[in-house]
């Protein structure tokens, strides 16, 4: 009898996703704390899976997943996460955080692939992810329903190429989609197919109806700026984090915000960012209730801090090659790195602790569970 | 079998990324002294070599077009297209060369639109056949067009509509079209190899690196920059090369969607890559960095080995034709089987074990951005 491959995956995820033995990190906690977060990762092995961690250096649990995984999607009320394949991946795997039940596996449609992010809606009942209709070449936001085993039951048009990050606003119906405008089509694997013309965009939704509230984009002039990590500060604006698809040392300020109503505003800093960042960023995360907006740029080791409301910059940590950012607690922030180290800090202050996880590279999200 | 080679080989790599011993501590090349190398003995004569045979190719597309620009039978058509497989194999050597000069405007994009999985270049080239806007032809009017119209994969279509026995003549529209993408490509040929060489170019921007440099702060991180570029040489070949014959070869499809196979040159394409991957690790000198280390000293040899081998499937694997099946039979698919392997053996071997003891920065996170 042939074995159906997301029975078989869900299956191995269910088993393996048992609590293990605690494992002891190297390296020292300067100050134990119990946050819990969790992140795609790459174990020493060469196989990925999602990783849940304290900020002490456990690993509580690990889910291993079909292929590279990116973001994580929480259920509002902390019941349930959902993580998602990197671009151009079609699996996500749906677990429940008491892990009292399976986790349930599933696939983007034949004709479309998943992009890593995701987000449910405010009842908790319906997910919503960037996924490409690549034949078309055509962003759409992919609706699944979460009571019915995660069946897709239709998909919204994201407005624009190449949607990456999508969130839910704080009235609980506008979806924000930042369309990087980078077509691509997985008969070609990651290769970028419209780089001389994207056109990037950061779109407000309506998520009952599908239909665009604000197109909000940026001068022409930048049209290369790939809008990709987004995230909403305390008075409800949009902060994005950008991609430059042209040479480094041309590479414009990379950190923005905008709103329904606002045009697009870049952060400028006294000395122009953009090429000092390499033109990545990685994430980008609203931390101490919104009051700070956390954002990274691995290429550079270097993750910034900016004050949300005068939008100004207030502190930097270098770390090699991290990206994962997370609010760790109402003062403190977590930082993961491709190189297995997980730090958690006041913005601008010495690291409360700092652990090195063996044999785990942590991917580009990471989302904290509880404190 | 290949796939649990391929499985002891990564976790073999993986279990022994530790530091070097203090034996090949001593031996490892000077960053500085490679990155030099490199682009002195290889990157900078490829783009030369790319420009030369480009300059030739819009030469002789004129001397064609003057000759009436014929079909089959006609000997300057020939000569056409013998400089065009000779600027596809010149362009394979630098393709995967995408930083620098190639990515500032789109350069990369504009010299070959590749991959087009929706058949763009096809599309917008017949519509301009179509058309016959003569303001198209006028000089410099082309790289203000959409790039599938600008480079090498357009010219293919112009030269090749239905594939590599399809060899039409043009008419007048079409041969100043041949001539405009051309000279663009000429164009675009001479200024990568000039903003390499010229004294403020990126040559002395990756050779003095330091805290005032905007790029390099540090000669590892020029270092890396190379790395990273035959890490993506390597990609290209495994994934937009083997890995589309295999592709092909499961769905049953008489193409594979390479690089060029409409002209029948894909194999110049993938061995010219290869070739020029191979001759980037040499002058990076690769294996001396783990040379001397009693544990992964095999590394060294093993390198120019596994480029030999993919060389040679890559010379002797059947290529798409006109019929299937494209692989033809049992040794064919073993070749393209082995030469995926070995593709992404060189790369894990690369990134994760060579890399980290040569002290390059190739984070997980930073080589691919998402």
């Amino acid at each position: 009898m042939a074995i159906d491959r997301r029975a078989f995956v869900a299956g191995t995820a269910a088993m393996l996703a048992l609590p293990r033995p605690l494992h002891a990190a190297d390296g020292k906690a300067f100050h134990s704390g119990s946050a819990e977060f969790i992140s795609a990762c790459k174990r020493g092995d060469g196989h990925y899976a999602l990783a849940f961690v304290t900020a002490d250096g456990k690993i509580l649990r690990e889910i291993p997943l079909d292929g590279r995984g990116h973001d994580v999607a929480l259920s509002p009320d902390g019941t349930r996460g959902v993580a998602f394949a990197r671009r151009p991946g079609r699996f996500a795997i749906a677990f429940d955080l008491k892990n009292e039940t399976p986790p349930v596996a599933f696939d983007s449609p034949e004709d479309r692939h998943f992009y890593g992010h995701g987000v449910f809606s405010r009842d908790g009942r319906l997910l919503y992810v960037t996924e490409n209709d690549f034949d078309a070449g055509r962003g759409v936001l992919g609706i699944y329903d979460v009571g019915a085993n995660y069946r897709r039951i239709g998909e919204f048009d994201a407005h624009g190429v190449g949607p990456h990050e999508v969130i839910l606003l704080e009235d609980g119906v506008t979806l924000a989609v930042a369309n990087g405008g980078i077509d691509t089509h997985p008969a070609s694997g990651r290769e970028k197919l419209n780089l001389s013309t994207m056109q990037p965009s950061l779109v407000f939704i309506n998520s009952r109806t599908g239909d665009l509230v604000t197109r909000q984009e940026i001068d022409p002039a930048l049209h290369k700026l790939s809008i990709r990590h987004i995230c909403a500060d305390a008075r409800g604006r949009v902060w994005f984090g950008g991609q430059w698809e042209d040479a480094i040392e041309t590479a414009p300020e990379l950190v923005g915000y905008t709103s329904r109503d606002k045009p697009i505003r870049f952060v400028s800093s006294a000395q122009h960012m953009g090429p000092a960042l390499k033109g990545y960023i990685g994430s980008v995360s609203a931390t101490n209730g919104g009051e700070i907006v956390s954002v990274s740029a691995p290429r550079a080791g270097r993750i910034l801090h900016f004050d949300a409301n005068r939008a100004e910059l207030m502190g930097e940590v270098l770390l090699k090659d991290a990206c994962g950012i997370a609010e760790a607690s109402d003062k403190t922030v977590a930082i993961s790195s491709g190189e297995g180290i997980l730090e958690v800090a006041a913005p601008g202050k010495e690291p409360q602790s700092r652990i090195s996880f063996n044999d785990i590279a942590f991917d580009n999200h990471m989302r904290r569970l509880r404190v | 079998m290949m796939r649990r080679w391929g499985f002891i080989i990564l976790v073999f790599v993986w279990s022994n990324a530790t530091a070097p011993s203090p034996s090949q501590a001593n031996q490892r090349p000077e960053l500085a002294a490679i990155v030099a190398a490199s682009i002195d003995q290889h990157i900078i004569p490829s783009y030369k070599t790319l420009q030369s045979a480009s300059e030739k190719l819009n030469a002789n597309i004129a001397a064609w077009c003057e000759d009436g620009g014929g079909g089959a039978e006609s000997p300057a058509r020939a000569t056409v297209e013998d400089s065009f497989r000779k600027s596809v194999s010149a362009w394979g050597g630098v393709a995967f060369l995408r930083f620098g000069p190639a990515r500032k405007d789109s350069r990369q994009q504009h010299l070959a639109f590749f991959p087009d999985p929706r058949g763009v270049a096809s599309r917008q080239l017949s519509a301009a056949l179509k058309r016959k806007d003569p303001a198209l032809l006028e000089p410099g009017a082309l790289s203000q067009q959409s790039a599938a119209i600008q480079g090498l994969p357009a010219l293919e279509v112009l030269l090749f509509p239905k594939g590599p026995e399809t060899k039409s003549g043009l008419d007048d529209y079409g041969c100043g079209l041949a001539m405009a993408i051309s000279a663009n490509v000429a164009r675009l040929s001479r200024e990568l190899t000039e903003e390499w060489t010229r004294p403020d170019g990126w040559r002395t921007r990756m050779v003095e690196t330091g805290p005032d440099n905007p790029v390099y702060k540090s000669d590892a991180e020029a270092a890396g920059e190379l790395v990273k570029a035959l890490l993506t040489g390597l990609q290209i070949v495994r994934d937009l090369g083997f890995e589309a014959m295999l592709q092909a070869e499961q769905r049953g499809r008489t193409r594979a969607g390479l690089a060029f196979e409409r002209s029948g040159v894909a194999r110049d394409f993938m061995l010219a890559s290869i070739r020029s991957c191979g001759a980037l690790a040499q002058t990076l000198r690769l294996g001396d960095f783990v040379a001397g280390d009693s544990k992964v000293g095999w590394i060294s040899g093993w390198i120019g080995n596994a480029f030999r081998s993919l060389a040679s499937d890559a010379e002797e694997m059947p290529m798409p034709g006109s019929a299937r099946p494209t692989l033809g039979n049992t040794e064919g698919l073993n070749r393209v089987r082995r030469g995926k392997f070995y593709a992404n053996g060189l790369r894990q071997i690369i990134g994760r074990q060579i890399a980290p003891t040569a002290g390059l920065t190739l984070g997980f996170n930073e080589l691919d951005g998402d």
